[in-house]
């Protein structure tokens, strides 16, 4: 069958070899054969001249219907539909961060009110101490060449002696024992007396004056 | 310039689908052109050359493109799909149709081939109209592949996919079908042997 369909499409009995047509009138007869390749033939030409059209109007309906469908399908779903990249979203997003921040940094920050704390100090009147101490002066020790005599002076001339005795302290000494001294202990109370005082450059001076 | 106009005539049936998937009204234009005269045809002779029937799946079918146009596959051939939705079109009215009606509508298009048949003319004219007299007495499985073969020449592949059913049963069909044909244009053949 398979055979004769394709024969039949494209050979006429005349143009079948001797294996083609012994397989071909093992079916059918050469009449046969030929009266059905006419039918063919003349079926294919008859199908090329047929103008067979449908209504002019079906067409000048599907136009209108494929407008109306594509225009309200742009307005609605399509805007909707249309897939985005990810890039794209994130580049946007990006964009839109780095404008956010530069309009915000532009504005004016409220400048926060600051409470100065006042500190309540408490301020000696007198921020010198004068403590009076008395400290023992050493002693001075006179040497003597000889015992001193008991010399009357003699009412007519009173005359001047030179000195018999030298201190054997060096004065210079003495002027340095005459210095300003520091009490520690009266520099921390007064510290502590301060109550949270800042630590002053202004130390309370303590003179100590030898009498 | 900027707006070079596409020359859809040169796509494929295919491409234009795409087109018409993107809502490209000209792609729909030149697909109509291509496609209306083979199915108003295929509808005329496989509804009992009702006209009117024809006109209206012709129409039906178009919608469905434009209505749905995203379920065509561009893997498959665009032939094979829209004539599968004719054929099932076809399928469906036959269903619809009662029997009785159906064998009233047989032997009217009986009479007009034999009243045909008694003023033979041997001319292209009348042995065209007789060829379609004879394929309407034709079973609709087999005036479906004669129809497909030889007036849209579709491959017999093609049509084993439109019409579900294997190439074999195909080639059969196409083999019955014209022994019927060359037995009811017996008359036409003698002369046009000769």
């Amino acid at each position: 069958m398979k055979n004769i369909q394709e024969l039949l499409e494209n050979k006429s009995f005349e143009a079948l070899t001797e294996q083609e047509r012994n397989s071909v009138l093992s079916v059918v007869s050469m009449s046969e054969y030929k009266e059905m390749y006419a039918v063919l033939q003349q079926s294919k030409t008859a199908f090329n001249q047929v103008n067979a059209r449908p209504n002019p109007l079906i067409k000048q309906n599907l136009n209108n219907q494929f407008r109306e469908k594509n225009r309200s399908g742009i307005s609605l779903l399509s805007w909707l539909m249309i897939p985005i990249p990810l890039w794209m979203i994130l580049l946007s997003l990006g964009i839109l961060g780095s404008l956010f921040y530069y309009f915000n940094a532009n504005q004016k920050t409220p400048v926060p009110i600051i409470q100065k704390e006042i500190e309540q100090v408490f301020v000696y009147k007198t921020d010198t101490i004068y403590l009076e101490k008395i400290i023992p002066t050493p002693k001075i020790k006179k040497k003597t060449r000889s015992e001193t005599k008991k010399v009357l002076p003699k009412k007519e001339t009173l005359r001047t002696n030179p000195p018999i005795a030298e201190s054997s302290i060096d004065p210079s000494f003495l002027m340095e024992q005459a210095l300003t001294y520091y009490d520690s202990s009266a520099i921390q109370r007064a510290q502590e007396q301060s109550l949270g005082q800042k630590a002053r450059t202004d130390i309370p001076k303590i003179e100590v004056t030898v009498r | 310039m900027f707006f070079k106009k596409k020359k859809y005539n040169t796509y494929s049936d295919e491409d234009l689908m795409k087109s018409i998937q993107r809502g490209k009204s000209p792609a729909f234009d030149e697909l109509y052109h291509r496609y209306s005269s083979k199915l108003y045809f295929f509808f005329y002779k496989m509804l009992w050359q009702n006209e009117a029937k024809a006109n209206d799946f012709t129409q039906e079918l178009f919608l469905k493109i434009i209505e749905n146009p995203k379920s065509f596959d561009a893997r498959q051939r665009f032939s094979t799909w829209i004539y599968t939705i004719a054929n099932n079109l076809c399928k469906n009215e036959y269903r619809k149709k009662n029997n009785q009606q159906k064998a009233y509508d047989q032997h009217q298009l009986l009479q007009t081939a034999t009243t045909t048949y008694t003023e033979i003319d041997f001319d292209k004219i009348v042995f065209e109209t007789d060829l379609m007299a004879a394929l309407m007495q034709l079973p609709e499985t087999h005036r479906a592949c004669f129809i497909l073969r030889y007036k849209d020449e579709l491959a017999v592949k093609e049509i084993s996919k439109i019409l579900n059913c294997p190439e074999g049963t195909v080639k059969s069909r196409l083999f019955s079908a014209t022994q019927k044909l060359r037995k009811n244009l017996k008359k036409h053949q003698e002369s046009y042997i000769d």
